[in-house]
Protein backbone atom coordinates (compact mmCIF):
# COMPACT_ATOMS: atom_id res chain seq x y z
CA UNK A 1 0.00 0.00 0.00
CA UNK A 2 2.82 2.50 1.16
CA UNK A 3 4.67 1.50 -2.06
CA UNK A 4 1.76 2.00 -4.34
CA UNK A 5 1.05 5.64 -2.78
CA UNK A 6 4.62 6.29 -3.52
CA UNK A 7 4.45 5.48 -7.32
CA UNK A 8 1.51 7.30 -7.39
CA UNK A 9 2.89 10.48 -6.14
CA UNK A 10 6.08 9.81 -8.21
CA UNK A 11 4.06 9.38 -11.46
CA UNK A 12 1.94 12.30 -10.43
CA UNK A 13 5.20 14.48 -9.87
CA UNK A 14 6.84 13.44 -13.10
CA UNK A 15 3.79 13.47 -15.40
CA UNK A 16 3.03 17.72 -14.09
CA UNK A 17 6.63 17.90 -14.64
CA UNK A 18 6.54 16.77 -18.36
CA UNK A 19 3.58 18.51 -18.97
CA UNK A 20 4.58 21.83 -17.42
CA UNK A 21 7.89 21.45 -19.83
CA UNK A 22 6.43 21.60 -23.10
CA UNK A 23 4.20 23.86 -22.21
CA UNK A 24 4.56 27.21 -23.86
CA UNK A 25 3.68 29.45 -20.80
CA UNK A 26 6.34 28.23 -18.36
CA UNK A 27 7.93 31.40 -17.29
CA UNK A 28 11.91 30.30 -17.16
CA UNK A 29 11.19 29.83 -21.06
CA UNK A 30 11.02 33.57 -21.53
CA UNK A 31 13.03 35.00 -18.93
CA UNK A 32 16.89 35.91 -20.02
CA UNK A 33 19.07 34.82 -17.33
CA UNK A 34 21.60 36.37 -18.51
CA UNK A 35 19.96 39.77 -17.38
CA UNK A 36 19.13 38.74 -14.27
CA UNK A 37 21.88 39.77 -11.66
CA UNK A 38 21.99 41.24 -8.15
CA UNK A 39 20.36 44.45 -8.73
CA UNK A 40 17.20 42.40 -9.97
CA UNK A 41 16.56 41.22 -6.59
CA UNK A 42 17.60 44.58 -5.09
CA UNK A 43 15.00 46.42 -7.12
CA UNK A 44 12.51 43.82 -6.77
CA UNK A 45 11.87 43.13 -2.67
CA UNK A 46 9.16 40.94 -2.07
CA UNK A 47 9.60 41.34 1.77
CA UNK A 48 11.56 44.24 3.54
CA UNK A 49 14.50 41.44 4.46
CA UNK A 50 16.38 40.90 1.10
CA UNK A 51 17.94 37.65 1.85
CA UNK A 52 14.82 36.35 2.88
CA UNK A 53 13.19 36.98 -0.16
CA UNK A 54 15.61 35.62 -2.31
CA UNK A 55 16.16 32.58 0.06
CA UNK A 56 12.90 31.70 0.27
CA UNK A 57 10.68 33.37 -3.11
CA UNK A 58 13.27 33.96 -5.99
CA UNK A 59 15.31 30.99 -4.65
CA UNK A 60 12.88 28.75 -2.72
CA UNK A 61 13.79 25.68 -4.46
CA UNK A 62 17.16 25.90 -3.27
CA UNK A 63 16.23 26.25 0.30
CA UNK A 64 14.41 23.24 -0.20
CA UNK A 65 17.62 21.29 -1.06
CA UNK A 66 19.48 22.74 1.70
CA UNK A 67 16.31 21.36 4.18
CA UNK A 68 16.83 17.94 2.37
CA UNK A 69 20.56 17.99 3.19
CA UNK A 70 19.64 18.45 7.20
CA UNK A 71 16.95 16.16 6.89
CA UNK A 72 19.80 13.37 5.23
CA UNK A 73 22.12 14.51 7.71
CA UNK A 74 19.79 13.40 10.71
CA UNK A 75 19.20 10.00 9.04
CA UNK A 76 22.62 9.17 9.11
CA UNK A 77 23.08 10.06 12.56
CA UNK A 78 19.63 7.90 13.32
CA UNK A 79 21.16 5.34 10.84
CA UNK A 80 24.40 4.98 12.35
CA UNK A 81 23.78 5.76 16.52
CA UNK A 82 19.95 4.79 16.38
CA UNK A 83 20.47 1.26 18.00
CA UNK A 84 21.84 2.83 21.16
CA UNK A 85 19.16 3.64 23.78
CA UNK A 86 20.79 4.20 27.39
CA UNK A 87 20.91 7.73 27.82
CA UNK A 88 24.77 9.09 28.80
CA UNK A 89 26.33 9.21 32.03
CA UNK A 90 27.83 12.42 33.43
CA UNK A 91 30.74 12.06 36.22
CA UNK A 92 29.18 14.20 38.38
CA UNK A 93 25.70 14.69 39.92
CA UNK A 94 23.24 16.95 38.40
CA UNK A 95 23.47 20.31 39.72
CA UNK A 96 21.18 22.12 40.89
CA UNK A 97 21.84 25.75 39.84
CA UNK A 98 21.88 24.33 36.01
CA UNK A 99 18.96 22.95 36.39
CA UNK A 100 17.25 26.09 37.58
CA UNK A 101 19.08 28.42 35.40
CA UNK A 102 17.78 25.74 32.29
CA UNK A 103 14.56 26.16 33.62
CA UNK A 104 14.42 30.27 33.60
CA UNK A 105 16.27 30.59 30.35
CA UNK A 106 14.27 27.58 28.08
CA UNK A 107 11.11 29.80 27.44
CA UNK A 108 12.99 32.96 26.75
CA UNK A 109 15.24 30.79 24.35
CA UNK A 110 12.31 29.03 22.72
CA UNK A 111 10.65 32.22 22.41
CA UNK A 112 13.20 33.69 20.92
CA UNK A 113 13.54 31.05 18.29
CA UNK A 114 9.79 31.22 17.46
CA UNK A 115 10.23 35.02 16.92
CA UNK A 116 12.88 34.54 14.94
CA UNK A 117 11.36 32.34 12.45
CA UNK A 118 7.94 34.58 12.32
CA UNK A 119 9.78 37.41 12.10
CA UNK A 120 11.93 36.10 9.31
CA UNK A 121 10.64 38.23 6.43
CA UNK A 122 10.83 41.58 8.50
CA UNK A 123 14.04 40.66 10.82
CA UNK A 124 17.36 39.02 9.93
CA UNK A 125 16.89 35.55 11.16
CA UNK A 126 14.85 33.09 9.90
CA UNK A 127 13.44 29.56 9.83
CA UNK A 128 17.40 28.27 9.95
CA UNK A 129 18.62 29.95 12.98
CA UNK A 130 15.02 29.88 15.03
CA UNK A 131 15.03 26.29 14.89
CA UNK A 132 18.85 25.79 15.82
CA UNK A 133 18.05 28.16 18.34
CA UNK A 134 14.59 25.56 19.97
CA UNK A 135 17.49 22.70 18.81
CA UNK A 136 19.54 24.08 21.38
CA UNK A 137 17.54 24.62 24.12
CA UNK A 138 16.55 21.13 24.03
CA UNK A 139 20.27 20.26 24.13
CA UNK A 140 20.29 22.42 28.00
CA UNK A 141 17.19 20.04 29.09
CA UNK A 142 19.42 17.48 27.96
CA UNK A 143 22.40 18.99 29.80
CA UNK A 144 20.90 20.02 33.08
CA UNK A 145 19.23 16.76 33.74
CA UNK A 146 20.74 13.12 33.27
CA UNK A 147 17.41 11.61 33.14
CA UNK A 148 15.65 13.95 30.87
CA UNK A 149 14.22 12.23 27.38
CA UNK A 150 12.61 13.92 25.05
CA UNK A 151 9.74 12.67 22.92
CA UNK A 152 11.46 12.19 20.01
CA UNK A 153 8.43 10.17 18.20
CA UNK A 154 6.35 13.24 18.72
CA UNK A 155 9.20 15.59 17.30
CA UNK A 156 9.79 12.80 14.16
CA UNK A 157 5.81 12.82 13.11
CA UNK A 158 6.57 16.91 13.77
CA UNK A 159 9.27 16.80 11.28
CA UNK A 160 7.92 14.68 8.37
CA UNK A 161 4.80 16.55 8.32
CA UNK A 162 6.41 19.75 8.15
CA UNK A 163 8.39 18.51 4.74
CA UNK A 164 5.30 17.24 3.15
CA UNK A 165 4.14 20.63 3.71
CA UNK A 166 6.51 22.39 2.13
CA UNK A 167 6.78 19.70 -0.73
CA UNK A 168 3.17 19.85 -1.21
CA UNK A 169 2.99 23.67 -0.86
CA UNK A 170 5.74 23.50 -3.53
CA UNK A 171 2.95 21.25 -6.05
CA UNK A 172 0.08 23.81 -5.43
CA UNK A 173 2.13 26.37 -6.92
CA UNK A 174 2.44 24.11 -10.40
CA UNK A 175 -0.95 23.13 -10.14
CA UNK A 176 -2.79 26.75 -9.24
CA UNK A 177 0.24 28.95 -11.03
CA UNK A 178 3.29 28.04 -13.29
CA UNK A 179 6.21 26.62 -11.67
CA UNK A 180 7.39 24.86 -8.52
CA UNK A 181 7.32 26.67 -5.75
CA UNK A 182 5.19 29.53 -6.93
CA UNK A 183 4.67 32.18 -4.17
CA UNK A 184 0.49 31.99 -5.22
CA UNK A 185 -0.30 33.97 -2.81
CA UNK A 186 -1.08 38.08 -1.99
CA UNK A 187 2.27 39.82 -1.32
CA UNK A 188 0.91 42.26 0.35
CA UNK A 189 2.20 45.32 1.71
CA UNK A 190 5.55 45.74 2.40
CA UNK A 191 7.00 45.07 5.94
CA UNK A 192 3.98 44.22 7.79
CA UNK A 193 3.98 40.86 9.78
CA UNK A 194 1.18 39.55 7.55
CA UNK A 195 3.10 40.19 4.09
CA UNK A 196 5.04 38.31 1.56
CA UNK A 197 2.43 35.25 0.63
CA UNK A 198 3.81 32.15 1.47
CA UNK A 199 7.46 33.19 2.91
CA UNK A 200 6.35 33.27 6.13
CA UNK A 201 4.19 29.62 6.15
CA UNK A 202 7.27 28.28 5.10
CA UNK A 203 9.52 30.23 7.31
CA UNK A 204 7.35 28.81 9.88
CA UNK A 205 7.99 25.22 8.33
CA UNK A 206 11.14 25.49 8.18
CA UNK A 207 11.43 26.41 11.72
CA UNK A 208 9.84 23.56 13.16
CA UNK A 209 11.21 21.41 11.01
CA UNK A 210 14.95 22.07 11.34
CA UNK A 211 14.83 22.66 15.05
CA UNK A 212 12.62 18.79 15.67
CA UNK A 213 16.00 17.01 13.33
CA UNK A 214 18.48 19.30 15.44
CA UNK A 215 16.46 17.94 19.09
CA UNK A 216 16.61 14.42 16.95
CA UNK A 217 20.52 14.15 16.68
CA UNK A 218 20.88 15.69 20.23
CA UNK A 219 19.27 12.50 21.12
CA UNK A 220 21.28 10.06 19.57
CA UNK A 221 24.08 11.88 20.54
CA UNK A 222 23.65 11.57 24.47
CA UNK A 223 23.04 7.75 23.72
CA UNK A 224 25.94 5.24 24.47
CA UNK A 225 26.45 1.67 24.29
CA UNK A 226 26.27 -0.23 27.87
CA UNK B 1 42.36 54.12 7.24
CA UNK B 2 38.91 54.03 8.68
CA UNK B 3 37.74 52.56 12.30
CA UNK B 4 35.72 49.80 10.64
CA UNK B 5 38.67 48.68 8.57
CA UNK B 6 41.44 48.46 11.37
CA UNK B 7 38.71 46.69 13.13
CA UNK B 8 38.22 44.32 10.23
CA UNK B 9 41.93 43.86 9.36
CA UNK B 10 42.86 43.06 12.98
CA UNK B 11 39.77 40.93 13.56
CA UNK B 12 41.18 38.88 10.70
CA UNK B 13 44.86 38.52 12.08
CA UNK B 14 43.70 37.16 15.66
CA UNK B 15 41.18 34.84 14.10
CA UNK B 16 44.36 33.51 11.49
CA UNK B 17 46.40 33.32 14.85
CA UNK B 18 43.73 31.30 17.16
CA UNK B 19 43.20 29.13 13.76
CA UNK B 20 47.23 28.32 13.82
CA UNK B 21 46.40 27.55 17.46
CA UNK B 22 43.59 25.34 17.07
CA UNK B 23 45.68 23.23 14.50
CA UNK B 24 48.54 22.68 16.75
CA UNK B 25 47.19 22.30 20.12
CA UNK B 26 48.29 19.49 21.73
CA UNK B 27 44.58 18.52 23.49
CA UNK B 28 41.81 17.91 20.66
CA UNK B 29 39.18 19.43 23.80
CA UNK B 30 41.03 22.79 23.30
CA UNK B 31 41.65 22.36 19.93
CA UNK B 32 37.43 22.33 19.87
CA UNK B 33 37.34 25.27 21.75
CA UNK B 34 39.44 27.13 20.16
CA UNK B 35 37.49 26.60 16.77
CA UNK B 36 34.48 27.81 18.87
CA UNK B 37 36.32 31.18 19.58
CA UNK B 38 37.44 30.60 15.94
CA UNK B 39 33.52 30.89 14.42
CA UNK B 40 32.62 33.52 17.63
CA UNK B 41 35.21 35.71 15.65
CA UNK B 42 33.58 35.31 12.68
CA UNK B 43 30.23 36.83 14.05
CA UNK B 44 31.98 39.71 14.78
CA UNK B 45 33.41 39.76 11.14
CA UNK B 46 30.12 39.22 9.95
CA UNK B 47 28.20 41.92 11.29
CA UNK B 48 30.85 44.08 10.58
CA UNK B 49 30.80 43.41 7.06
CA UNK B 50 26.36 44.24 7.91
CA UNK B 51 25.45 40.36 7.00
CA UNK B 52 23.23 39.65 10.50
CA UNK B 53 21.35 36.76 9.10
CA UNK B 54 24.49 34.83 8.23
CA UNK B 55 25.98 35.98 12.13
CA UNK B 56 23.17 35.02 13.62
CA UNK B 57 23.22 31.56 12.17
CA UNK B 58 26.98 30.86 12.74
CA UNK B 59 26.18 32.24 16.23
CA UNK B 60 24.03 29.55 16.79
CA UNK B 61 25.76 26.55 14.33
CA UNK B 62 28.96 27.52 14.58
CA UNK B 63 29.52 28.16 18.20
CA UNK B 64 26.82 26.19 19.91
CA UNK B 65 25.76 22.96 17.97
CA UNK B 66 29.15 22.06 16.24
CA UNK B 67 30.84 22.60 19.57
CA UNK B 68 28.58 20.03 20.97
CA UNK B 69 28.58 17.49 18.49
CA UNK B 70 32.55 17.53 18.85
CA UNK B 71 32.66 17.39 22.49
CA UNK B 72 30.12 14.70 22.44
CA UNK B 73 31.71 12.82 19.85
CA UNK B 74 35.08 13.03 21.72
CA UNK B 75 33.22 11.30 24.99
CA UNK B 76 31.86 8.62 22.87
CA UNK B 77 35.27 7.65 21.20
CA UNK B 78 36.96 8.24 24.46
CA UNK B 79 34.76 5.76 26.36
CA UNK B 80 35.29 3.37 23.53
CA UNK B 81 38.89 3.31 23.26
CA UNK B 82 38.68 3.21 27.47
CA UNK B 83 36.40 -0.30 27.21
CA UNK B 84 38.53 -1.82 24.39
CA UNK B 85 42.06 -1.01 25.28
CA UNK B 86 41.52 -0.91 29.09
CA UNK B 87 44.28 1.48 29.01
CA UNK B 88 43.86 4.74 28.11
CA UNK B 89 47.23 6.57 29.65
CA UNK B 90 48.89 6.50 26.14
CA UNK B 91 46.75 8.63 24.32
CA UNK B 92 46.30 11.95 24.15
CA UNK B 93 42.62 12.46 24.04
CA UNK B 94 42.63 10.80 27.52
CA UNK B 95 41.69 14.38 29.48
CA UNK B 96 38.16 15.23 27.34
CA UNK B 97 36.43 16.26 30.33
CA UNK B 98 34.62 19.69 29.38
CA UNK B 99 31.84 18.99 31.65
CA UNK B 100 33.16 16.50 34.35
CA UNK B 101 36.48 18.16 35.03
CA UNK B 102 38.07 15.02 35.36
CA UNK B 103 38.97 11.95 33.97
CA UNK B 104 36.22 9.88 32.12
CA UNK B 105 36.63 6.58 34.13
Amino acid sequence: MKKLVAVLLVGLMLLLLFINMFDGSLEFNKMDLADVDGNYYAKNPIVSNMVTSVVVDYRSFDTLGEVTVLFVSSLGVAFMLGGLTTRIKFKHDDSFFLRIGVKVLFPIIVIVGVFMFVHGHLTPGGGFPGGALIGGAMLFKYISDSKYRAKISAFKVLEGTMGSIYVLLGIVGILVGNYFLQNILDIGELGNLISGGLIPIIYVLIGLKVGSELTGIFDHFMNEEV
Amino acid sequence: MSLQLGLQIALGVIMVVIAIIAVEAKKIISSVIYLSLLSLLAVVGFVLMSAPDVAVTEAVIGSGIVTFLFVFTLIGVNKQTAIKEDSINDLDVHTISPLEGGDIK
